[in-house]
């Protein structure tokens, strides 16, 4: 009898130090290691995502910002994209979270209820929230000097007038080599680095991401985001990134 | 603001360029033409500090005044608390001692002039360049009309549909390419800015003048009974370009119409080799004179043989070719036949690429 209590409480006791040890190394080294030492979640870089072109296209949400109606959104439609058309800022909120992955922006005449820069005060304001997020700067302006920001900061330029194919062209062009989750990734690692987060830091991010890739959870951010404090500015830019990140998987 | 309207400007003598300038007030110090060997006072212009105050060899006040792209020096000068100035060269250069505050007040209100003057060409940019506003928005109408046609056509992608369509309306398709570019082009004139936006890409020379073969063989044709012959040995690699690039094929070809003589060929000839691809484009024509070779590539520059050939023209084109290239770290060369001796032959612009 004396022989299986204390099987028992060398198996528990053993057990205990185990899980704590598992804490220990996860707490120091920001990896979660499961009752075996094994990677309860993989790095969030080996999570396969989709590789194809037309798959990519299809994910890919575009939002066209333009007063006009110069952009063939039936024809992007047709060919399987993903694209809302707006005649003028409707929704900043999406486009500063991260909702859309490409935005086509026009200069003027579409944000002037809420910057008095227009086009140009809505693109540095978001690149300034979520500098990964892929803007194209679509306007008939590129004579004019004074706006030269608008088309520096932009990912990508389309000149109006231009023709589908060449808009296509483009567009292809960023979804191939900019729309790609190691691009955000990346981006969000540079990000907490420069704001001077631990590698350590920086790991157990991944490893929440990876979480809830795995467990297929909505993020709650408040809880992900708790060591960070009083960076309202910086949580904000971490939760747009994230927020891209997972909805590759 | 140029040397003549500085010189109109200013109160005091000054140097541009190693050049010693009087104005209109106030002749060079004698001291600084005839009895001063170093010229130190030149040591300024490597400076980049504006209104960096210097006292020369001589004992003399020097001013580095950076007005733009240039810096002026006003030199020769004895500010009035001067002490390095002998009081025997004072006496006899009483016209060069100011106060330095009114030099200080001078540099001010130059500066001044200079910004009011740089704000007023941006509007005048504007406001010249706005009615392109709403031709490119006809154009973009235009666009709309012709991809909806194209559209009900059979085939499953616009590529496709377009592909399979009857010639006429890949001219047409084409031909608002041609016109969307040259607006494009405009753009560079005023905002040689623009070349450099938006971000590289792999973009392939050899398809880009193969394109624009086909725009302008109709006008090659119809005009001057002038072919146009597309060469290249080798596969050629693409290139790693700002979507600029695209503007040189078309302007050296559009340059080669313009400029061949009737039922001729114009020869163009791309060549790749290790990581580098050649092109060559050829034409028979009028000759550039030799002192005007490298003038060729200024902003609106046109050599008097192309004058009298040709009417059309307003010399931007080599000049919007010339900046692109060189914002790919390339060069437009000209070359023409050195056996021939009349006024007409063989004319050779060519450039080299590096390949991805």
């Amino acid at each position: 009898m004396h022989e299986i209590l204390y099987g028992l409480i060398i198996a528990v006791g053993g057990s205990l130090i185990n899980f704590i040890s598992t804490k220990i190394y996860g707490y120091f080294t920001g990896k979660s290691k499961n009752f075996v030492w094994q990677n309860k979640y993989p790095n969030i870089k080996s999570y396969k995502t989709p590789n194809s072109f037309e798959e990519l296209k299809r994910r890919a949400r575009i939002v066209v910002i333009d007063d006009e109606d110069s952009f063939p959104i039936a024809l992007f439609r047709a060919e399987g994209y993903s694209i809302d058309k707006w005649d003028k800022v409707l929704d900043y909120g999406k486009l500063e979270s991260g909702y859309y992955d490409i935005i086509v922006l026009d200069i003027k005449g579409v944000a002037l209820h809420i910057s008095s820069d227009d086009g140009l005060g809505v693109l540095e304001s978001i690149k300034k929230n979520n500098p990964s997020q892929i803007i194209i700067a679509y306007s008939q302006h590129s004579f004019d000097l004074s706006k030269a920001n608008f088309w520096e900061l932009a990912d990508e330029k389309i000149a109006k007038p231009s023709d589908f194919l060449k808009m296509k062209n483009i567009i292809d062009n960023l979804i191939n080599t900019q729309f790609k989750p190691e691009r955000y990734i990346n981006s969000l690692h540079l990000l907490l680095k420069r704001n001077n987060f631990s590698e350590l830091e920086i790991k157990r991010l991944d490893n929440e991401l990876s979480k809830i890739i795995k467990r297929k959870e909505s993020p709650n951010w408040q809880k992900i985001l708790s060591f960070i404090e009083d960076k309202t500015e910086l949580v904000k830019q971490i939760i747009a990134i994230g927020n891209t990140i997972l909805k590759f998987f | 603001m140029d040397v003549e309207l500085f010189k109109t400007l200013s109160k005091y003598p000054f140097i541009i360029n190693e050049q010693f300038y009087d104005s209109l007030e106030l002749k060079q110090n004698k001291t600084c033409i005839d009895k001063c060997d170093t010229k130190d006072c030149k040591t300024l212009s490597l400076s980049n500090l504006n209104q960096q105050e210097y006292i020369c060899s001589k004992g003399y006040n020097n001013v580095l005044l950076i007005i733009g792209k240039l810096k002026f020096i006003l030199n020769g000068l004895i500010y009035t608390d001067n002490s390095t100035v002998p009081e025997g060269r004072k006496q006899v250069r009483l016209n060069w001692i100011v106060k330095q505050s009114d030099v200080v007040i001078f540099t001010k209100k130059l500066l001044e002039i200079e910004a009011y003057l740089n704000e007023r060409i941006l509007e005048t940019t504007e406001k010249n360049f706005s009615m392109f506003h709403d031709f490119k928005t006809s154009m973009s109408i235009f666009f709309n009309c012709t991809q909806d046609i194209i559209n009900k056509l059979p085939g499953v992608s616009f590529e496709e549909k377009l592909k399979n369509s009857d010639a006429s309306y890949k001219d047409l398709y084409n031909s608002l390419e041609l016109i969307t570019s040259q607006l494009g082009m405009i753009d560079v004139i005023i905002n040689p800015k623009s070349i450099e936006f938006g971000n590289k890409r792999a973009i392939n020379l050899y398809r880009l003048f193969e394109k624009v073969k086909i725009l302008f063989g109709h006008i090659a044709t119809k005009k001057r009974d002038i072919t146009i012959n597309l060469v290249s040995e080798a596969w050629i690699k693409d290139c790693y370009c700002h979507e600029s690039i695209e503007f040189i094929p078309l302007i050296l070809l559009d340059n080669a119409l313009k400029y061949s003589v009737p039922d001729s060929e114009i020869e163009i000839k791309l060549e790749q080799s290790y990581n580098t691809v050649k092109v060559i484009v050829k034409n028979i024509g009028p000759f550039v004179s030799e002192e005007n070779k490298d003038k060729i590539f200024d902003k609106f520059f046109r050599d008097d043989s192309g004058k009298k050939f040709s009417k059309e023209g307003i010399g931007m084109g080599l000049w919007i070719a010339q900046q692109i290239l060189e914002a790919h770290q390339s060069k437009l060369n000209y070359y023409r036949d050195l056996n021939k001796t009349g006024p007409i032959g063989l004319n050779i612009f060519s450039f080299d690429l590096r390949t991805v």
